[in-house]
């Protein structure tokens, strides 16, 4: 066959919220260390796909494969088990909470007392850990035990970002991880993102801001109203035709031509 | 200086209170220090700081402790439980027919040992009802704590054409009169709950998992933290508490009555919100609640040794709600 096996495979996915078709007939693969970036407008359909993956929606009909196996993705528990992370751009962090607490959010360390019945939490141990992940991703935090109501936009998303990251094995799927950052936080988050390539974690990365995405990609997919336009490798972008693909544009200068013969 | 200083607080004075450590321990703390003023003011009323009145003060607020343990469980996941008086009367005369002890009702004799852990069962029974109306079927916990409140006290007084079921099996009542030395042992087991509870709350992957879905429940459900299961659990556990509650209040007087603990939810309520449990989620602590059960049994008994006209309770209750609730809007704002 043809290079080595997708490590993600989607095949025909289409999912409608009431009558709005969010994705239509939809195919999509990531290789393994791949990093892949997914760009359309606003509403186009980029969110839902990455929520399929990791197990907040479910698609109405289609295949997913995961490191070559048919795999129905519940819920987001078991797609963390398969080695799946996501940063979601609106579901990020639990502000009530501390910074430990929502690094372990939903892989909490515990000890079980009593058959199981009583599970206390290992407090010490998630603590260490946190801060190991941060130090790794050289994120810089005062105290983990902060409750990260207190923290800057910036922090945030560095911690969310830090725990996607952090417990990362296979797959990493980030919607605008640069969203609401400043000129520097984005760039140190391209960095931690660039640096996942090496680790040979894949990364799906959604972002409306094209500059990241071409910083950091391999290859971009753009995707518009529900359906996949187009792709390409980063090397072979020829000036502004992702744009188009976009907004449409390439369609219409496409219909156009077929009427009346282009200028150029 | 630039023209940011004026946005900030002048260095000195009032600079501890942006430290949020500071801010946040006396916020959440404040329950103890407007205690602390009032027994200060309360220690003007002659003959109050006895033994007998505190003892009083303590064992009249273990009915009401027990309630707000569940309460808080169901506040600090974003609802709360309305008919947690209902279920206590409810359960309380569910055990007396059981038992049948004097007429109107013929009873059933059935033994305290088979009734007990039934009359738990049907308290977690009602919080399973109102949990499951909540999380599965999303409607608001207002109006379906609301309604099991008025069901439940309807059922009461239809149970035994209104009237009281008095005389309890010893095993029953024991525990009501109880002592442990000078302490009456009601005041222990509530003191137990409260720790047990409290470990469960802030050591637990459960307690976890309550103030996430309080403080944000569909990134907890985005991280596989069950939020629906939460709600659901911890309206059980308040339906089991205040069956308990029942227990406690009916083997004390040695009687089930159709209207007995008819407007505790809101001493309820205010105990929680007094002691800086949120009413918007996520926020809160068991001992902070302890506190608010405190002011309010120090604040009815004071009335009582200073011999205010009883019309004036439901006034003065009133109040301390309105300030409740004024004082977490405050807390809010001051953060």
């Amino acid at each position: 066959m043809d290079g080595p096996q997708p490590l993600l495979e989607m095949e025909h996915i289409t999912k409608s919220f009431g009558a709005v078709h969010a994705l239509q007939d939809v195919s999509f693969r990531v290789y393994p260390g791949e990093a892949v970036g997914l760009v359309g407008d606003n509403g186009a359909g980029k969110s839902t796909l990455v929520k399929i993956v990791s197990g907040v929606e479910h698609p109405d009909s289609g295949v997913i494969r995961f490191d070559g196996q048919v795999v129905s993705i519940r819920n987001p528990e078991y797609a963390r088990t398969l080695g799946i992370e996501t940063l979601y751009q609106d579901l990020a962090l639990i502000n009530n909470l501390d910074i430990v607490a929502n690094m372990f959010l939903g892989r909490e360390l515990v000890q079980r007392l009593l058959l199981g019945a009583i599970q206390v939490l290992r407090s010490r141990e998630m603590e260490t850990e946190s801060r190991q992940i941060l130090e790794r991703l050289k994120i810089n935090i005062g105290s983990v035990r902060e409750k990260v109501e207190v923290l800057s936009g910036g922090q945030r998303q560095a911690i969310a970002l830090g725990r996607a990251v952090g417990f990362g094995k296979k797959l990493i799927l980030l919607d605008e991880p640069t969203a609401a950052l400043g000129l520097r936080e984005a760039q140190q988050a391209l960095e931690i993102i660039g640096r996942l390539k090496g680790e040979g974690i894949a990364t799906v990365i959604i972002s409306h801001n094209l500059q990241h995405v071409f910083s950091v990609v391999d290859r971009i997919v753009v995707i518009r109203r529900g359906v996949i336009r187009g792709e390409r490798l980063i090397g072979q972008v020829v000036g502004d035709e992702i744009v188009s693909m976009i907004t449409g544009a390439a369609e219409l200068r496409k219909l156009e031509g077929g009427l009346q013969p282009s200028s150029a | 200086m630039s023209a940011d200083t004026g946005t900030k607080t002048s260095p000195g004075l009032l600079s501890w209170w942006h430290r949020p450590e500071i801010r946040d321990g006396i916020l959440d703390n404040l329950i103890w220090l407007i205690l602390a003023v009032t027994l200060l003011a309360f220690s003007f009323i002659p003959r109050y700081f006895t033994v007998p009145v505190l003892t009083n003060v303590l064992l009249h607020s273990t009915f009401l402790s027990i309630l707000v343990i569940g309460e808080t469980l169901c506040l600090l996941t974003g609802n709360f439980d309305l008919s947690v008086e209902s279920v206590l009367a409810f359960c309380a005369m569910f055990a007396a027919v059981l038992m049948g002890t004097r007429p109107p009702t013929p009873g059933w004799g059935i033994s305290p040992w088979i009734v007990l852990p039934a009359m738990l069962a049907v308290g977690g029974l009602i919080g399973g009802i109102n949990g499951f109306c909540v999380s599965r079927l999303k409607i608001n916990p207002f109006i379906v704590t609301l309604a099991t409140m008025i069901v439940f006290r309807g059922l009461t007084i239809i149970f035994t054409m209104s009237q009281a079921v008095i005389k309890f099996p010893l095993v029953y009542k024991a525990i009501g009169t109880m002592m442990a030395g000078p302490i009456p042992v009601l005041v222990l087991v509530a003191l137990a709950l409260y720790l047990f509870f409290h470990f469960l709350i802030t050591r637990t992957l459960f307690g976890r998992r309550l103030f996430a879905t309080g403080g944000n429940a569909p990134v907890a459900f985005a991280f596989g933290l069950e939020p629906d299961r939460v709600v659901m659990q911890a309206f059980i556990l308040s339906g089991v508490l205040a069956a308990l509650a029942g227990w406690f209040l009916s083997a004390r007087i040695d009687a089930a009555t159709p209207g007995m603990a008819q407007g505790m939810t809101f001493d309820v309520m205010a105990a929680a919100v007094i002691g800086g449990v949120s009413l918007k989620g996520g926020k809160g602590s068991l001992i902070g609640a302890l506190g608010g059960v405190l002011l309010l049994g120090a604040i009815n008994s004071a009335l009582t040794v200073a011999n205010v006209s009883p019309y004036w309770y439901n006034v003065i209750r009133g109040l301390t709600i309105f300030f409740a609730v004024g004082l977490d809007t405050l807390k809010q704002h001051l953060r």
